[in-house]
């Protein structure tokens, strides 16, 4: 049971990761990234084999967090002079081609057998039997890393940029100030912070391939956000250790309920999912949450 | 040469009904439906029931699963969609990708995750030459055919047509001559949900029922479309065609599995170089 | 419709957007055939007092009456078939249809079935607008600025409307073109139907007026035969700019 608490918070820490990185885009940005998976998916990569190549694992992160930030910003580049709808279709088709290449691409990826043996960062540092939750240990440390970065950029002057640039780009633009830079700069960070999780999974896992990486990722994260409230970090703290929680536990579930297997378990779960955006997007369009911000500025973005 | 250009054609054909469903959609509601991968996926699903549950011949099957899903297509709107027509764009693709997630898994819940087949007759194909055109190329290319057919048809002389086009063009001048926005709504619901079953019912012919069919034409209907200038149904057309025989003829250079990838770029360069779409200058805005 | 032409009235009309009012208790009314057309600066709530005649805009307070009937609670498309038919400003015709798609559209949500045909109707309106006949397979997006004014009137007018309410009619117009228009607002005139005009161009405005409105900030600040709006230089001092 012990066992089963730390593997579920693991996960659970990284789904954090991965809404607070949607959090900054959509949530302070307004910018709808649907392939956050896949950004996610080349950070594991990256990570997962310059460790097993022999890099340090630490060497291995920071390397899988700068290029995820690259690639993040360049896609971001390419709708440059375009509304939300087409940053949503070239994220999700970016996220589609990089599964196709990593899937394919068996001399540099391993392809469908997958990566085995990553090294996970400081894992002679525990004693016997207590890897797991130091490996938790550095999951969690990361979150409160990544959280308390976001809480200062959210109050910072770019915050208020990046917050600007959602609710009116065109004020922005009138005072002078670059939409798309600010937009490449949001899609960095983020990227950065999902390669992050991305690592931290594949260190977890200590193996990855390609069918670990699916829309589920992004599934979770949208519903962090929206449970947690747009552009609140700690809303999305919040939901991700409580409801992405609960989702994650329902697997065991499977030893208890008899007749459904794990794949239906996981239907039911992703339908929950799947309805309770929709549910919550037309009944608590604000999640429960609130952002760090004037109360003049939270009216606003009340009507988006 | 010959034969690429058949199956570029075909292939083509193919993301022909979703992209002018996504494109109707678009027009009339200003909102692109993610959602339309799971439609894809829903209505060849319920076909499926008709054709090997219930024994139906594939024809019949398709006809009511069509118009089954073309109901559902609607009152998934009228839940979902509806009650968050005045937010902001965003907020609707966000929804419809709830739509998705949601729809598919209902679909993996009782159908499972193993790739399933229609009942039809297995034929030899037909050579015209050195081109081969196999019986499931031959359906697809009248279904979509006739389909389009149809609603050109639709479009161009009847009152429904004008009622759309009209909405589509200009919602508050359409509401002041007298037509009804939501029945507009429901209709063109209805109509793209019947193109989006076929469709699923000819990707099934195509290729396998499974639940990820859909989700793997996400990518080259929203490309199709936008080829089109995403707010012309007709040029959507127009937009599939091209986008089917440009992969096509990539598999010249390239592997099969990186057709995903030759549409991606297609995109990607559209975007930078003709955001309006390839056929979407006659769009009057101005 | 297609009865005598009907009055139009406004009581105590409170109307605005996202809980501000615009219009501070409007109210006025039109006499079946006569011609009301409401006057003021920029920003002093001409089209919201337009949309919401015509529906698009509900009161917050008040009613609108058309033809003895109120249709408050009414939606566009509810009064366009009750027979009131808008004109809207600029943006007025369907860009990418053709001439005679949009006569088509014009007529055939809101016309009865009993009534004339669309054929009648199409034969009428050339009557009163010759210049479009040549145009009528032509997209009506590309029409100079002048024709889509045409058109636009001929669409309102293809249903035989007992009211019509035009938003504007000369914005974007040339002088020479504004005053062909007007011509022709006083020929559609003469044929019986009550109108209402909001109008920035007061001389042409009240020129082919019966009664004028001077709205300032939303409030009627005077209601008047149209020669008395016009021609009073103390009331054109007050309200129009003093030119």
């Amino acid at each position: 049971m012990t066992a089963y608490l730390i593997a579920t918070l693991t996960v659970v820490a990284i789904a954090a990761l991965v809404g607070l990185a949607l959090n900054l885009q959509w949530g302070m940005g307004g910018l709808v990234n649907f392939g956050l998976f896949g950004f996610y998916m080349l950070g594991a990569y990256i990570a997962g084999l310059l460790t097993v190549q022999g890099a340090p694992p630490l060497v291995a992160l920071a390397v899988a967090m700068i290029g995820v930030a690259a690639l993040s910003a360049v896609s971001a580049l390419i709708s440059v002079r375009l509304s939300e709808d087409y940053l949503a279709i070239v994220t999700l088709g970016f996220a589609e081609c990089l599964r196709l290449v990593i899937s394919y691409e068996g001399w540099l990826t391993r392809g469908m057998l997958g990566v085995t043996g990553i090294e996970r960062p400081f894992q002679n540092l525990w004693p016997r039997g207590f890897a797991d939750i130091g490996f938790l240990a550095i999951a969690l440390f990361a979150v409160l890393i990544v959280y308390a970065t976001l809480q200062g950029l959210a109050r910072s002057p770019f915050g208020r940029l990046v917050r600007a640039t959602r609710d009116d780009p065109g004020v922005v633009e009138a005072l002078g100030k670059s939409v798309l830079n600010v937009r490449v700069r949001v899609f960095a960070v983020g990227g950065a912070i999902l390669g992050l999780a991305g690592g931290l999974h594949a260190f977890y896992y200590t193996y990855i391939d390609p069918t670990q990486f699916g829309p589920i990722i992004t599934a979770y994260a949208f519903m962090a956000v929206v449970v947690g409230g747009r552009g609140s970090n700690r809303g999305v703290l919040v939901s991700a250790f409580t409801l992405i929680f609960l989702l994650e536990g329902s697997r065991f579930l499977v030893d208890y309920v008899h007749g459904l297997g794990a794949s239906e378990l996981a239907a039911i779960r992703l339908f929950i999912v799947g309805v309770g955006l929709v549910v919550l997007l037309i009944f608590k369009p604000d999640g429960f949450g609130r952002e760090p911000r004037s109360t003049l500025a939270a009216k606003s973005s009340s009507s988006l | 040469m010959g034969q690429l250009l058949v199956n570029g054609i075909v292939a083509g054909l193919l993301l022909a009904l979703p992209a002018l469903a996504l494109s109707l959609t678009f027009s009339v509601l200003r909102f692109a439906n993610y959602a339309i991968g799971s439609y894809l996926t829903c209505g060849a699903y319920l076909v499926y029931i008709g054709n090997v549950v219930l024994g139906m011949p594939l024809w019949l099957a398709a006809g009511a699963g069509a118009i089954l899903f073309a109901v559902l297509a609607v009152a998934i709107d009228w839940l979902a969609y509806r009650p968050l027509r005045d937010r902001s764009g965003v907020t609707l693709l966000v929804a419809s990708m709830g739509v998705a997630i949601a729809l598919e898994n209902v679909i993996r819940f009782f159908a499972g995750n193993s790739p399933r087949a229609y009942d039809v007759a297995v034929a030899r194909p037909i050579r015209l030459g050195d081109v081969r055109l196999n019986h499931e190329q031959l359906t697809i290319l009248m279904v979509v055919i006739v389909a389009l057919a149809v609603v050109w048809i639709v479009f161009r002389f009847t009152r429904l047509g004008r009622m759309m086009r009209a909405v589509a063009d200009n919602p508050d001048l359409a509401a002041v001559r007298g037509i009804t926005r939501s029945r507009v709504v429901a209709c063109v619901w209805l109509i793209s949900g019947i193109l989006v079953a076929l469709s699923g019912v000819l990707v099934g012919l195509d290729a396998n029922i499974e639940p990820q069919m859909g989700w793997t034409y996400l990518l080259p209907v929203f490309t199709a479309t936008i080829l089109g200038g995403i707010a012309n149904p007709m040029a959507a057309v127009a937009g599939a065609l091209t986008l089917g025989i440009a992969e096509e003829f990539a598999t010249l250079v390239m592997p099969v599995h990186y057709r995903m990838i030759v549409t991606f770029l297609v995109m990607v360069a559209l975007l930078l170089l003709r955001p309006w779409g390839l056929f979407g200058t006659r769009w009057v805005t101005k | 419709m297609n009865g005598p032409a009907a009055g139009l009235e406004l009581r105590d009309v409170v109307a605005g957007y996202g809980g501000q009012p615009i219009l501070h208790s409007i109210s006025f009314s039109v006499q079946p055939g006569e011609r009301l057309v409401v006057v003021g600066p920029n920003g002093s709530g001409k089209s919201t007092l337009m949309k919401t005649v015509v529906g698009l805009l509900r009161p917050m307070s008040g009613a609108v009456r058309l033809g003895g009937a109120d249709v408050t609670a009414l939606g566009a498309p509810a009064r366009a078939a009750l027979g009131l038919a808008y004109i809207p400003q600029e943006t007025n015709i369907f860009r990418n249809m053709t001439v005679l798609e949009n006569l088509h559209v014009g007529y055939e949500f809101v016309a009865p079935s009993k009534g004339p045909t669309f054929s009648e109707r199409l034969e009428a309106v050339l009557g009163l607008f010759p210049e479009i006949r040549v145009k009528l397979r032509s997209t009506a997006g590309h029409l100079s600025g002048g024709q889509r004014q045409m058109v636009a009137m001929a669409a309102a007018l293809m249903p035989k409307p007992t009211v019509l309410a035009l938003d504007e009619p000369s914005a974007g117009l040339s002088p020479r073109n504004a005053g062909l228009l007007f011509e022709v607002i006083g020929r559609v005139a003469a044929s019986g139907v009550t109108m209402l005009i909001v109008e920035q161009n007061t001389q042409l405005g009240l020129g082919a007026a019966d009664q004028g409105i001077v709205l300032v900030n939303g409030h009627v600040r005077l209601a008047a035969p149209a020669m008395t709006v016009r021609t009073d230089p103390e009331i054109r001092r007050l309200y129009l700019g003093g030119v």
